[in-house]
C-alpha cells in the first residue's frame, strides 16, 4: 500500500514534541495535516514563522541558542536555498540543533515550474561540513531519522519526497545509524542511489534479474556525512558502480562516489546518471524530466544493463 | 560609572581601538568610532548583566553586535573588561590569531558571527523568543548599522519581533548616515526610518547617540519595559567621531590614516588621555 512521506515525518516530529517542551517546530506558512495535528496538541510548540525563509533560519538560530531543539519546514527548493548564508552562518557556523524537513526533494513539485525544483540542495548543504543531510526512501526510515537528527542535536537537513512510496525497511532491522545500508546483493553491478530513486532501481532490478543479470543496491541514506570505509566495502568486488540520483550533476551521489573511488585508487568502471543542471521551464513533470534525462525505467535498465554486460565499452 | 568616566572611558577605548587597527594595517576605524559611547554606555553604565569570566553564564544579557565591521569597538570593550587578555588587542587581525576582522563565537563574549549584514536581528529575536518561551528573565541587545536596514532580512526580523511581542529585545541602529562607499540616502533611502520602523510595530526612541545622557535614559528601560513592542533605539552619530577628517566622509569606512594622519588622529584623541600615557607610548610606537 503506498505512503505518504509527511505521515511519517509528523509521526517522528509528534513523538519528540511530546516527550520535550523545548522541540519547536517551525514552518514558513507550509501546511501538512499531521503538522496541523501537532498544532492541535502542542500549539505552543508550532510556529508560522510567515513567509520568511531567512528570518526563519536566523529565528531558529537564536531559539536553539536559548536551549530549543528547532525544526524548521518549508518547500525544500526554498528553505535550502533562498537562506543558504543563515544556516552556513548562523546554524552550522555555531553548530546548533536545527533540522530541516525540506518538503519535496527533487522534483516532486515538477510541474510547478523552475522555483520548485529542489535539484540542487544538496549540493549548497553538502558544502557546510555541520550539515548531516539525510534522504530516506520510505517512512520507516524517515521516522527513525527524525528521531536520530533529534537526538544528535546538530544541524540536519531531511530531503522529503512529495510522491508516496511502497515500505522497504522493517523498524526492527535497521536504525539508521551507519549511514548506507545493502538493500540487496548481486554479482553483476553495484547501484549506489537513494530517496524515490531507491524504489526505481528496485523494480529495474526485478526486471534485470530475469535476463541474469543480479544488482547489489546501496542505500546511501546519509550523503553527508558519508560512511566512506561501509560504502566502499558495500561496493568491493563490484565489476562497475552506477549512481542514480534526482538531484543535478554536481554535489550529489555521483560526484561523491567518483570522488571516493578516484581518491581510493579503485580503477573500475563508473557512470553517474542524474537530472541535469540545466534550468527546467515549463511543466517538468516528474515521468517527463525522468524520460528526458535517463531517469526512467527503461532508460535505466539498459543503462544499468549495458554497464553490466559491456562495462569497458560505456 | 558616571558620565564623566563614562566619557573617559570612550576616550580610552577609541586610542585602543585606532592602536589595533594601526598596528594591524587594517581594520574598520570609523564604523567602530561612531558606536563607542553606545557600547560604553551598554557595557559600563549599568544596562547589561554580564561576567567577564564566565562569559556564558546562563543569566546574561545576550549582546549581539549585527555590525560586525564595527567589532574593534566590541574587542576594545571586551579586552578592558577582561574577557579576553588586553594584549590580545596588539595581535588584532594578525594570522592565527582569534580577533578577526569581523567577530566570531572563539571570542569569550561573542554570541554570534557577524559581518554580513542583515543576521542579527533574527537571531535576536529568536533569542529573546526564546528567553520568553523558558520563562528566562535575560534580554537581549543588538547593535546594528543603518546601511544594514537595507537588507530585506532585517525587515523579515522586524515585523516578526513586534508580532511575538517581543519587549525583551533592544536594537540600536548606529545611524551614522554612511554605508561603505556612500551616504545611505544618496544610494537607497532609509528615510523615514522612524516611521518606518514605528510602522512595523516597535516603540522608536530618537537619541543623540554620542550623548550619555540620552543613552543612559533610554537604555535604562532595558529589563524595565512597561510596553510590549520591541524597542528601537535610533541613535543618530558620527562615523569616525573623534577624529576630524575621518567624521561623516565617504573616504573613511575601512581606510587608516597614514604618516602625519596618524599624529593629527592621534593628537585629536590625546585631549581626554593625557594623564594616561597612553598617547606618547602610541606616538613612539607607530613612529618606529
Amino acid at each position: 500500500m503506498m505512503r505518504d512521506f509527511r505521515d511519517a515525518v509528523f509521526d517522528g516530529v509528534l513523538e519528540v514534541v511530546a516527550q520535550d517542551p523545548r522541540v519547536m517546530v517551525l514552518t514558513n506558512d507550509m501546511g501538512a495535516m499531521g503538522l496541523s495535528q501537532i498544532q492541535e496538541s502542542f500549539p505552543k510548540q508550532v510556529l508560522n514563522v510567515g513567509i520568511s525563509e531567512q528570518n526563519m533560519m536566523s529565528v531558529a538560530a537564536g531559539l536553539a541558542l536559548s536551549g530549543s531543539m528547532v525544526f524548521a519546514y518549508g518547500i525544500a527548493s526554498h528553505i535550502t536555498s533562498r537562506c543558504y548564508e543563515q544556516l552556513k552562518l548562523d546554524v552550522c557556523a555555531l553548530n546548533v540543533p536545527v533540522v530541516i524537513l525540506g518538503m519535496g526533494s527533487g522534483l516532486s513539485y515538477g510541474i510547478d515550474g523552475p522555483t520548485h525544483h529542489s535539484t540542487h540542495d544538496c549540493a549548497l548543504l553538502q558544502t557546510l561540513p555541520e550539515m548531516t543531510i539525510y534522504i530516506p526512501a520510505d517512512g520507516v526510515a524517515t521516522k527513525a531519522i527524525v528521531a536520530r537528527a533529534y537526538r544528535e542535536r546538530t544541524p540536519a537537513y531531511i530531503r522529503i519526497d512529495k510522491d508516496p512510496y511502497e515500505p522497504i525497511y522493517t523498524a526492527e532491522i535497521h536504525d539508521f545509524s551507519l549511514g548506507n545500508s545493502t538493500v540487496q546483493e548481486g554479482e553483476s553491478l553495484c547501484v549506489v542511489t537513494n530517496g524515490i530513486m531507491l524504489h526505481r532501481v528496485r523494480e529495474v532490478a526485478t526486471e534485470l534479474l530475469r535476463e541474469g543479470i543480479e544488482l547489489t543496491i546501496i542505500d546511501l541514506y546519509r550523503l553527508n556525512p558519508c560512511n566512506e570505509s561501509l560504502l566502499l566495502e558495500a561496493c568491493h568486488g563490484a565489476q562497475a558502480i552506477v549512481t542514480v540520483e534526482e538531484h543535478g550533476r554536481f554535489g550529489g551521489i555521483g560526484n561523491l562516489v567518483g570522488r571516493l573511488l578516484s581518491e581510493q585508487g579503485i580503477r573500475i568502471p563508473f557512470k553517474g546518471i542524474s537530472l541535469s543542471d540545466e534550468t527546467m521551464f515549463g511543466a517538468a513533470s516528474r515521468s517527463w524530466a525522468h524520460a528526458k534525462y535517463g531517469l526512467d525505467k527503461e532508460n535505466l535498465k539498459n543503462e544499468l544493463r549495458q554497464m553490466a554486460l559491456f562495462p569497458m565499452t560505456v | 560609572m558616571d558620565i564623566q568616566a563614562l566619557s573617559q572611558k570612550s576616550s580610552e577605548l577609541r586610542l585602543h581601538i585606532l592602536n589595533a587597527a594601526l598596528k594591524a594595517g587594517k581594520g574598520h576605524v570609523p564604523p567602530a568610532f561612531s558606536w563607542v559611547e553606545i557600547g560604553v554606555a551598554l557595557f559600563y553604565g549599568g544596562h547589561l548583566s554580564f561576567r567577564p569570566s564566565e562569559p556564558k553564564w546562563e543569566g546574561r544579557d545576550r549582546f549581539i553586535l549585527s555590525k560586525g565591521h564595527g567589532c574593534l569597538t566590541l574587542y576594545a570593550i571586551l579586552a578592558d573588561l577582561g574577557f579576553i587578555p588586553k594584549e590580545a588587542l596588539d595581535s588584532f587581525c594578525q594570522p592565527g590569531n582569534v580577533l578577526a576582522g569581523h567577530p566570531d563565537t572563539n571570542i569569550p563574549g561573542v554570541e554570534v558571527i557577524s559581518g554580513s549584514l542583515g543576521h542579527g536581528l533574527g537571531v535576536s529575536a529568536g533569542l529573546a523568543l526564546g528567553a520568553k518561551l523558558n520563562s528566562q528573565s535575560w534580554n537581549v541587545v543588538t547593535v546594528m548599522g543603518d546601511g544594514e536596514c537595507q537588507e530585506g532580512s532585517v525587515w523579515e526580523a522586524a515585523m516578526f519581533a513586534s508580532h511575538h511581542r517581543l519587549d525583551n529585545l533592544v536594537a540600536v541602529i548606529d545611524r551614522n548616515q554612511l554605508g561603505a562607499t556612500s551616504f545611505t540616502e544618496k544610494n537607497l533611502t532609509l528615510e523615514p526610518l522612524e516611521n518606518r520602523w514605528e510602522a512595523f510595530g516597535w516603540d522608536v526612541v530618537s537619541i543623540d547617540g554620542h550623548s550619555f545622557e540620552e543613552l543612559n535614559r533610554v537604555f535604562s528601560s532595558i529589563g524595565h519595559r512597561t510596553s510590549t513592542k520591541p524597542l528601537l533605539v535610533l541613535a543618530e552619530t558620527v562615523k569616525g567621531k573623534g577624529v576630524s577628517f575621518m567624521e561623516s566622509s565617504v573616504d573613511w569606512h575601512h581606510r587608516l590614516p597614514k604618516g602625519d594622519e596618524v599624529k593629527d588622529a592621534l593628537r585629536q584623541l590625546t585631549e581626554p588621555n593625557i594623564h594616561s600615557g597612553l598617547v606618547e607610548s602610541m606616538e613612539m610606537v607607530h613612529d618606529a
